[in-house]
C-alpha cells in the first residue's frame, strides 16, 4: 500500500521541537528531548517506531495526539494542523489504560459516550468490537478479572470502536508474555487487515517491529531524531506463514540491529 | 483476632469457617452481656442520683416511650440530623471537586476550612446565637458547617489522587472537564469520600446534639439536659444510648453503602 505513489498522507510532522524543565545541581534548566523530528505516514500505513528507551518515543506519540504540546513544529492530519485531543487519533497503552470500576463494556463504550453516540447504539458498537477480538462473553466482568493480554484486547476494542482515522499505539504489547504477545500481534494483523487505520506503533521489540510494519522508523537518542527509515515488504496478510522464517526478515532485522546496537552502545556507556 | 484463635483447633476449612462465622455473630452479644451486667453491678453500688444501672434504664425507657416523649424527641434529633447531614453531603462533595479542579481557589480556601474545622463547635455557639437566632437554622449549622467541611477536604484528596494514567486516557478521547469528574475523578475518590462521609457523620451526629443542648433545649439534647438538672440519671441515660444507636446505624449504613459502590473489587471471576 505505501509503495502506490497516489496514496495521500494521512499524517505529517514537521520538524517537532520538545523539552522538558529539569533541575540540575539547582540549577533550573531545560532537557531537550525531541529535536527536528520530521515524518510522513500515507494513509493505510502501519508504522513501527523503535529506539532505545528514552529516546522520546511516548512522548512523541503523546505530541501526535495532542495530549502535550510540542515546543515547535507541526502535526497535521489530512494536511490540517491539529492541536485538540480526539478519538480520531486514538491510543492504546502499555499499562492499557481501563477504568477499573467500569465493565469491560463500559470501558468499550466510554469513547463513544463522549462522542455523544446514543447509548443502545454505544452499547451495538461496543460488542461489535468486543467480538472482533473474542471478547463478547466477557463483556460484564471487571477488568481486574482479567489476563493481561484480555485487558489490552479491551483497550484495542475501545481504541478501534471510534474508528480512528490514526491508531496510536505504545507498546502495547510490551507488559505482556512473550506467547500471548505473539497470539495478540497475529490478531492485530488480522484487525487492521479489516479496518486499514494508519498505525503508528511504538515497539523496544525488533521482531515486533519488522514482523508488523509497513515501514519501521529508528528513533535515535540524544536528543530524540529519526535516523533512519526501512520499508519492510514482507508479504500480506502476515499471517499463515512464518514471517520469521522468510528470507528477507534475518536481513531487515540484521540491518535495523546494526543502527540500533550503536545507540544501545552509547546509551550504556553514557549512563 | 477472633478467627485466627479457633483456626489451630478446627483444621478442617468447612468446619472451622462456619465456626468463624457463628463466632463473629455470637462475640458481639457475649460483649454486651458482659458490659451491661458490669454496668448493672456498678450501677447498683453507686449513689442512684449519680448513676444509674440498666434495670433502671430499662424502666425510665418504658415511662419515656409511653408518654411520647422519647419519640418526639428522636424524631426532632433524626430529622434535624438528616438535613443538615445530606445538605454537607450536597454541598461538600462538589466543593471538594471544585477546590482539586481550581487550585488556587482550594490554596485560598482550605485554610479557613481547616481553621473552622479544628475549632471546638461549643466555642462558636455564641456566634451562631448571634448569627441565626437559637432556632433551628443555627442548630442545622451546627451540624452542617464541620460535616461539610469533613466531607470536602477529603473528596479534594481523593480527587487529586487520581491516576494520572487514566486522566490522559480521558483526555485523549476528548472527554470535557465534567465527563473527566464524572468517570476518572469520582469514581476513582470513592474511598476518600466514604471516608470523608464517615467523618463528616460522626461531627453531625456530635453537631446535632451540642445544637440542642446549647442552642435550644429540643430533641435528644434537650432531653439529656432536663433530665439531668433534675437527676433523673435513668432517663439521662435512655438519651445517652438512642444517640449512640442512631451514630452506629448512620456508621453501618456508610459502610453498607461503601461496599455497594465499590462491589466491583470483589467480585471474582
Ligand atoms: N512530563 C515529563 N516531564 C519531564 N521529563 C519527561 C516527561 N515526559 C518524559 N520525560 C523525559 O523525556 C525522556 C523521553 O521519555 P519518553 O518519551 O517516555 O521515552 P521513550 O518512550 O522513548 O522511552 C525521558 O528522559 C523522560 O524522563
Ligand atoms: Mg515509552
Amino acid at each position: 500500500m505505501p509503495s502506490e505513489i497516489n496514496t495521500p498522507n494521512k499524517l505529517e510532522l514537521k520538524n517537532i521541537h520538545k523539552s522538558f524543565p529539569t533541575v540540575v545541581k539547582g540549577h533550573a534548566g531545560r532537557t531537550q528531548i525531541l529535536a527536528g523530528v520530521d515524518l510522513v505516514v500515507k494513509a493505510n500505513e502501519f508504522l513501527t517506531i523503535i529506539g532505545p528507551s528514552g529516546c522520546g518515543k511516548t512522548t512523541l506519540l503523546r505530541i501526535i495526539a495532542s495530549l502535550l504540546p510540542a515546543d515547535s513544529g507541526e502535526v497535521l492530519v489530512d494536511g490540517k494542523p491539529v492541536t485538540e485531543p480526539s478519538a480520531e487519533r486514538a491510543m492504546v497503552f502499555q499499562s492499557f489504560g481501563l477504568f477499573p470500576w467500569k465493565t469491560v463494556l463500559d470501558n468499550v463504550r466510554f469513547p463513544l459516550g463522549i462522542r455523544n453516540v446514543p447509548p443502545r447504539e454505544a452499547t451495538e458498537i461496543a460488542m461489535t468490537y468486543l467480538r472482533k477480538v473474542g471478547l463478547e462473553k466477557s463483556a460484564s466482568a471487571h477488568p481486574h478479572q482479567l489476563s493481561g493480554g484480555m485487558q489490552q484486547r479491551v483497550g484495542l476494542a475501545r481504541a478501534l470502536a471510534t474508528e480512528p482515522e490514526v491508531l496510536l499505539m505504545d507498546e502495547p504489547f510490551g507488559a505482556i508474555d512473550a506467547q500471548t504477545r505473539e497470539l495478540m500481534q497475529e490478531e492485530l494483523m488480522r484487525l487492521w487487515q479489516e479496518t486499514r487505520n494508519t498505525v503508528i506503533f511504538v515497539t523496544h521489540d525488533l521482531d515486533e517491529a519488522v514482523l508488523l510494519a509497513d515501514r519501521v522508523v529508528l528513533m535515535s537518542p540524544g536528543p530524540g531524531h529519526v535516523r533512519k527509515l526501512v520499508s519492510v515488504d514482507l508479504p500480506r496478510p502476515r499471517w499463515g506463514y512464518d514471517v520469521r522464517a522468510h528470507e528477507q526478515f534475518a536481513p531487515l532485522r540484521a540491518e535495523l540491529w546494526q543502527a540500533l546496537r550503536g545507540d544501545l552502545l552509547q546509551g550504556s556507556a553514557a549512563g | 483476632m477472633s478467627s485466627t484463635a479457633i483456626k489451630p483447633a478446627r483444621p478442617s476449612g468447612a468446619m472451622t469457617v462456619a465456626s468463624a462465622l457463628r463466632l463473629q455473630h455470637v462475640l458481639p452479644v457475649v460483649s454486651l452481656v458482659v458490659v451491661l451486667s458490669l454496668w448493672e453491678v456498678v450501677g447498683q453500688s453507686m449513689n442512684p442520683l449519680l448513676f444509674a444501672p440498666p434495670s433502671r434504664v430499662v424502666g425510665a425507657f418504658s415511662g419515656l416511650i409511653k408518654s411520647g416523649e422519647l419519640l418526639a424527641a428522636t424524631l426532632t434529633t433524626v430529622s434535624t440530623l438528616s438535613v443538615g447531614f445530606a445538605l454537607a453531603i450536597l454541598v461538600g462533595i462538589p466543593l471538594g471537586v471544585l477546590m482539586a479542579q481550581f487550585p488556587r481557589f482550594g490554596e485560598l480556601l482550605s485554610p479557613y476550612l481547616y481553621g473552622i474545622f479544628s475549632t471546638p463547635r461549643v466555642v462558636i455557639v455564641p456566634l451562631i446565637i448571634v448569627w441565626f437566632g437559637v432556632g433551628y437554622s443555627g442548630r442545622l449549622f451546627l451540624i452542617f458547617l464541620w460535616s461539610m467541611i469533613a466531607i470536602s477536604t477529603s473528596t479534594t484528596d481523593g480527587v487529586r489522587n487520581a491516576r494520572p494514567d487514566l486522566i490522559e486516557v480521558a483526555r485523549s478521547y476528548g472527554a470535557s472537564r465534567i465527563e473527566m469528574v464524572r468517570h476518572v475523578l469520582l469514581p476513582g475518590a470513592v474511598p476518600f469520600v466514604v471516608s470523608g462521609l464517615r467523618i463528616g457523620a460522626e461531627r453531625a451526629v456530635v453537631g446535632v446534639v451540642i445544637g440542642e443542648m446549647f442552642l435550644q433545649l429540643t430533641g435528644l439534647g434537650g432531653l439529656l439536659v432536663t433530665s439531668a438538672k433534675s437527676f433523673q440519671t435513668a432517663e439521662m441515660l435512655c438519651a445517652v444510648v438512642v444517640i449512640a444507636v442512631i451514630g452506629t446505624i448512620l456508621i453501618t449504613a456508610l459502610d453498607l453503602l461503601e461496599q455497594q459502590v465499590s462491589s466491583w473489587k470483589r467480585r471474582a471471576t
